[in-house]
């Protein structure tokens, strides 16, 4: 009996491709979009552990400094008075290939001989003292790289490699290659370039400093004393951490961008569940005559239910299994948008492979089928638990709807206020806020049918004034296929209302960005050496250029900034020391603390300034104290006040250049910001400045126009990977729709052939149907503009301040809210089409035949 | 049913958020491969032993970095109380990375690096401990100083100890320790310095320059301490320090040696290398000094020396070493046995090979005599 009641099922959905391919469409995009968006954070995630490894070997602890690293004399000491011999000095830095568009790589300085224990492939040079090693360490431009690299490069052993650090050129002979045994070697070694120690400190400019010690104190008891014994012996403004400590203070960086990423791509498979409902419903409905007769012919409820359970099973795995081909594709093409948004954000990582890992594979092919039976559950149990007489009668279900109206109504209001509460808890979790704004989405959904009701009520007297009889037809056509139209018209609306709020909460972001820039962008010319982050600035000025700045002509002022990422307490803190005058100063604009006041206290009294988002990550007011790690030890200083900053998610801490002098070493400048004299030619003064660093040295100089449409335009392109989903999550949404109305449409064959009989032009049947659905749409369309805004309120005021610690000013753009309207109609329009033309063309006679 | 099939998906659901990969991270493994032209192997550039000197100390018991090699070698043989017996070696070579100043960039840059070697031999237990490091001639991590006289690597070193100088060399201080095995041992010079080979000019193949300059301490009076895995002895006996430099030793035909310095009971010292061939035969430059108890010595040539390999040893990571030898030099009418206290005193390091602490008995001038010393070989090891 089993066999047979599988066999008509596979016969419905054989007889029945096109809602079947529409559904497996759909569910293959949600699985697709999240499977994609998950291997892109995961190759993100990966490649960053990866050279994390290379880099770290067996390190287990690390002695780091603050901002001019640690003295050259730290491991001497810990050599030989310590005697403690598990240890290696390390110089790092990312550096720029010369050749490329964009291939950054991690130069590191070593000493071969402290190698061994921890970075294998590196002490090799140690242990063999013949041959070509004793050139790596004498010639200072003798750099090693992976073999494999260097093919793709096309450089051989012997050949210079063009790298640029910070501002400065340099040109160095690769002297050995690295030649991986495997291929994880092969990843890990790709963007690594070895030198020598000393050539590493020659020519970073770091003269008698290195950047960290690395250490082996495997875990024990013994090796607690050890720790305690050389936390004690190091001097206070050094510090000994875990060696993952800075790795896990940098990837917390991406956690809230992570986790965005992946609240965007669930909202596809939301979208693309809806559409599952709707084909499970429509396949049980439309076999409610089957159903009933297997019922009678004594197949249980229990069979049944799994019946269709199985169904959508099926349906599901056979979607699964398309949208994790699909993602794996979508993923490479959203992997380089998310190391791009990184690399223009956070920090420095290049991407060169897809990790695909069963576990990401196993997490679609969960959600896929899950979703796709949760969906299926609703339409299983309408068609088990009524009793057989009524299951064959179909509007005997629309009636049930209608009844139960006022109930779903306040089921979706309750399931709404369930949302509000969630959201009212004074959280910063993410995944608690995500899940506030879902019950929210789907609360409203529930309050479709009354809105439906409602709108086609107050819309059936103008379309009985516009298009008479047919006018008035489709509005009651829409309401009385609730069941159906109602799928339909949610679906369509909650993708809409997703484009409504991603776009709009992008252009609030936008805008507030906008201005701000305007704002705070005053000097007529920023310099800086170039940066690997667009952000951020990584790199450093040379000495002799800053000095040589201060002999030009033509200037009034000249703002210095240093900037340095110091990890504390498990996060990077940004910390930016600022040469700021009252002009500067007043470009400013403050959330808390009186300005007058806070001038005085940052110039005067070690006073701070800090960005928004930092005070609220790290819960700080004005009048608190923050300490900071410097290179005099630790240090408290006070906050004099909040300013608004959106150019750093992670925040940042602002203080004087002066007390930055007092109590950091590095004194190197970041980047330099420049007033001309009243009067002055700003494009001859930029001139003049371009021609003052050497031949080998590249120093940006750019005014301030230029400045402010760069900084946009990285923000745009941060916003490009958004941008693609939801575009994603609209497709789905128009197939879901498509797939509805035409189910829908489809369905009525016999109800329109009737019509048909009894006069209906072909020509009136397709404007009946056209105007349904165009009416459809057009609900949808209105029900998703206060849907879309409040999505974009609760993305503005809760997610991205839960996330990010903005203040963005909301801003509704009609254009986008118009754009969404005709975006619906249009989608509704279109699914109309094919079955008003196959319902206009086909023979009345025949449909009525089928009974 | 449904409500059951409705909790089982949202538990699959959740827990397929939270899944995470795990799993143990492989580790980065990759070979270096340099081109040979470039290689810094070759010895030009460096100064070569030609011809005799003039030593001149303290001064010469500093480094020579116009030469690609030199070394500070100690070994010798000590017993505690109980008798127990221990043999150590303790050795700091300085290796030329490329001829010449350094770039000085960057207090890290060195055209020189040192590598020491430290082991232990437990004869009671039959333990065998060797270390091998090294370092940069950088920042003070490793060096040599005359004046007063210091060579360390790290933590191991000698140093000389003040206003006790005897001898042209002042009383020394090792101190070498590493894991749980540890030496700390005054050195009390009792005789002149020797000066091998020829007034110094140790030839060691045909053709000029294939020779190092070489100098002995042939009996130091050691007395300190052991720690090995936590336990002391209190330690006293002979010593023996060698110091040589060269840029090149061995000839093409030439394929390692068989070094021994034997010091009698009866208050002679006696070294001598054999030069091996490639069929085993001694080449015609090994040579040797005898040093009598007042200190004055003899040289010895290849032909004064007869060396009988009595017995061989399989070395567990391939090589087969001799482990007892007949030594006869019938002009001094000696002939002595040599056994080592145990095969087992090869070091496993970057080039490996066997130094180990030794036994003698025999006839010297028709006495019995008896006595303790050090042997090494080269050349052995693939």
């Amino acid at each position: 009996m089993a066999n047979l009641l599988n066999k008509s099922s596979l016969r419905y959905m054989w007889r029945h491709p096109w809602q079947i391919g529409l559904s497996i469409l759909g569910i293959a995009v949600g699985v697709a979009v999240v499977i994609a968006i998950d291997l892109a954070n995961q190759s993100a995630n990966n490649a960053f552990s990866l050279s994390m490894d290379s880099v770290t070997g067996k390190a287990t602890h690390q002695i780091t400094g603050v901002s001019a690293g640690v003295p050259d004399s730290v491991f001497v000491d810990l050599r030989r008075e310590l005697g403690f011999r598990q240890s290696a000095p390390v110089i790092e830095s990312h550096v720029k290939y010369q050749g490329a568009e964009r291939e950054i790589f991690y130069l590191m300085g070593v000493d071969a001989f402290s190698e061994a224990p921890f970075r294998a492939y590196i002490q090799g040079i140690g242990t063999r003292i013949s041959g070509g090693f004793g050139d790596f360490m004498t010639n200072p431009r003798a750099v090693l790289m992976s073999s494999d690299k260097a093919a793709k490069l096309g450089l051989e052993i012997g050949d210079s490699l063009h790298i640029q650090i910070g501002s400065r050129k340099h040109s160095l002979i690769i002297s050995g290659m690295l030649k991986p045994e495997d291929e994880y070697s092969n990843h890990a070694l790709e963007t690594m370039l070895i030198v020598d120690i000393a050539a590493a400190q020659e020519m970073l400019r770091m003269d008698g400093y290195i950047s960290r010690i690395d250490l082996i104190i495997p875990q024990g008891a013994e090796n607690e004393k050890q720790l305690e014994r050389l936390s004690e012996w190091l001097p206070d403004n050094l510090r000994l951490t875990t060696a993952s400590a800075r790795n896990e203070a940098t990837i917390q960086m991406i956690r809230a961008f992570d986790l965005n990423l992946t609240a965007l791509s669930l909202l596809a498979l939301v979208v693309g569940m809806f559409l599952i409902f709707n084909t499970m419903t429509f396949s049980v409905v439309r076999r409610r005559k089957q159903l009933g007769l297997l019922r009678s012919l004594g197949v249980t409820r229990k069979e049944i239910f799994r019946l269709i359970l199985s169904e959508a099973l099926l349906l599901g795995i056979i979607g699964t299994v398309l949208g994790i081909g699909v993602g794996i594709f979508l993923g490479q093409i959203l992997v380089q948008l998310v190391s791009q948004t990184i690399n223009d954000l956070y920090f420095i990582l290049t991407v060169n492979q897809m990790t695909i890992t069963p576990a990401s594979l196993i997490k679609g092919l969960c959600l896929g089928v899950g979703v796709t039976v949760l969906a299926a559950i609703k339409p299983a149990r309408e068609a088990t638990t009524a009793n057989i007489r009524s299951v064959m009668n179909r509007s005997r279900q629309e009636s049930n709807l209608r009844d139960n109206m006022p109930k779903l109504t306040l089921i979706g209001l309750a399931v709404m206020a369930l949302g509000g509460l969630i959201l009212l808890i004074p959280t910063r979790n993410l995944i608690i806020s995500y899940g506030g704004i879902l019950p929210m989405l789907i609360g409203a959904t529930l309050l479709t049918p009354l809105v439906v009701f409602a709108a086609m009520r107050l819309a059936r007297p103008l379309m009985s004034k516009g298009f008479g009889l047919l006018g008035r037809m489709a509005t009651r056509d829409v309401s009385a296929h609730m069941t159906r139209t109602g799928v339909a018209i949610a679906a369509l609306s909650i993708a809409v209302a997703a484009t409504i709020g991603v776009d709009t909460m992008i252009t609030s972001f936008r805008s507030t960005v906008v201005h701000w820039l305007e704002s705070r962008l005053r000097a007529d010319i920023y310099i800086s050496p170039p940066s690997l982050l667009s952000r951020r600035n990584s790199a450093t000025l040379e000495p002799e250029f800053v000095d040589d700045l201060q002999e030009v002509d033509g200037i009034d002022y000249i703002g210095y900034f240093r900037e340095n990422m110091i990890p504390v307490d498990g996060r990077m803190m940004h910390l930016v020391a600022s040469s700021l005058s009252q002009r500067n100063f007043d470009s400013f604009g403050f959330k808390r603390g009186d300005p007058a006041e806070a001038f005085a206290a940052f110039k005067t009294r070690e006073g701070l300034l800090i960005s928004e988002p930092y005070a609220f990550h790290n819960n700080i007011d004005v009048g608190d104290a923050i300490t900071i790690p410097t290179d005099r030890g630790e240090r408290e200083f006070e906050v004099a006040a909040i300013y608004y900053d959106y150019g750093s998610d992670i925040g940042v801490v602002v203080i004087s250049f002066d007390v930055y002098r007092k109590y950091w070493d590095n004194h190197r400048i970041s980047g330099i910001s420049v007033y001309g004299k009243p009067g002055q030619d700003v494009e001859q003064l930029v001139e003049t400045i371009r021609r003052l660093p050497d031949p080998d040295e590249e120093v940006l100089v750019r005014s301030n126009q230029f400045l402010k449409d760069t900084s946009i335009a990285i923000f745009d392109r941060t916003f490009i990977i958004t941008s693609v989903l939801h575009i994603l999550a609209i497709g789905v949404a128009f197939i879901g729709v498509f797939s509805a109305l035409m189910s829908l449409q489809l369905e009525r064959t016999h109800e329109l052939a009737v019509l048909r009989a009894n006069g209906l032009t072909p020509k009136q049947l397709k404007k009946l149907l056209t105007l349904q659905t165009g009416l459809m749409g057009l609900v949808s369309g209105l029900l998703a503009i206060p849907l879309g805004l409040g999505l974009a309120a609760l993305l503005i005021y809760v997610v991205n301040q839960r996330s990010f610690g903005w203040t963005l000013q909301f801003q509704i753009m009609p254009e986008i809210l118009l754009q969404s309207l005709v975006l619906a109609v249009v989608a509704a329009l279109l699914a109309g089409l094919y079955p008003a033309y196959k319902m206009a063309n086909s023979s009345p006679a025949l449909a009525l035949k089928e009974e | 049913m449904a409500l059951r099939i409705l909790i089982l998906g949202l538990v699959v659901l959740v827990a397929a958020m939270l899944i995470k990969q795990t799993g143990p991270t492989p580790e980065v493994q990759a070979s270096i491969s340099v081109f040979e032209a470039l290689s810094g192997g070759d010895t030009s550039g460096y100064a070569r032993a030609i011809s005799p000197r003039e030593f001149i100390f303290p001064a010469d018991h500093g480094a020579h970095p116009g030469f690609k090699t030199e070394w500070w070698y100690y070994t010798g043989n000590l017993s505690n109380s109980e008798n127990e017996r221990f043999g150590f070696q303790f050795t700091i070579f300085r290796i030329g990375l490329a001829p010449g100043a350094d770039h000085s960039g960057s207090d890290w840059s060195a055209n020189q690096m040192y590598m020491g070697h430290f082991a232990l031999s437990d004869v009671e237990k039959r333990d065998f401990y060797f270390f091998e490091r090294f370092s940069r001639a950088a920042q003070g991590l490793a060096g040599v100083q005359a004046d007063p006289f210091q060579v360390w690597l790290e933590d191991w070193q000698v140093s000389g100890i003040e206003d006790t100088d005897k001898f042209q060399m002042l009383d020394q201080k090792l101190i070498a320790k590493e894991d749980d095995v540890a030496l700390e041992l005054t050195l009390e010079n009792t005789k002149p310095i020797v000066l091998q080979g020829k007034n110094g000019l140790s030839q060691k193949a045909e053709g000029s320059g294939n020779a190092s300059y070489y100098y002995s301490l042939t009996r130091l009076r050691a007395s300190g301490e052991i720690t090995l895995n936590g336990e002391r002895h209190e330690v006293s006996g002979n010593a023996w320090m060698d110091r040589e430099w060269s840029t090149s030793v061995l000839g093409s035909d030439q394929v390692g040696w068989d070094w021994f310095s034997l010091q009698f009971d009866n208050g002679h010292d006696l070294m001598y290398y054999q030069l091996r061939r490639e069929d085993g035969s001694a080449h015609p430059l090994s040579k040797g000094t005898l040093v009598n108890p007042q200190g004055e010595s003899a040289g010895l040539t290849a032909s004064d020396v007869t060396l009988e390999v009595l017995d061989h040893w399989e070395s567990p990571l391939s090589g087969r070493y001799p482990v007892k030898w007949r030594l006869e030099i019938p002009s001094k009418s000696l002939a002595l046995t040599i056994t080592p206290v145990m095969p087992e005193q090869e070091l496993d390091v970057s080039v490996r090979y066997w130094e180990g602490a030794v036994l003698i008995e025999g006839q010297q001038a028709g006495q019995k005599v008896s006595g303790r010393g050090y042997v090494e070989m080269t050349g052995y090891a693939d």
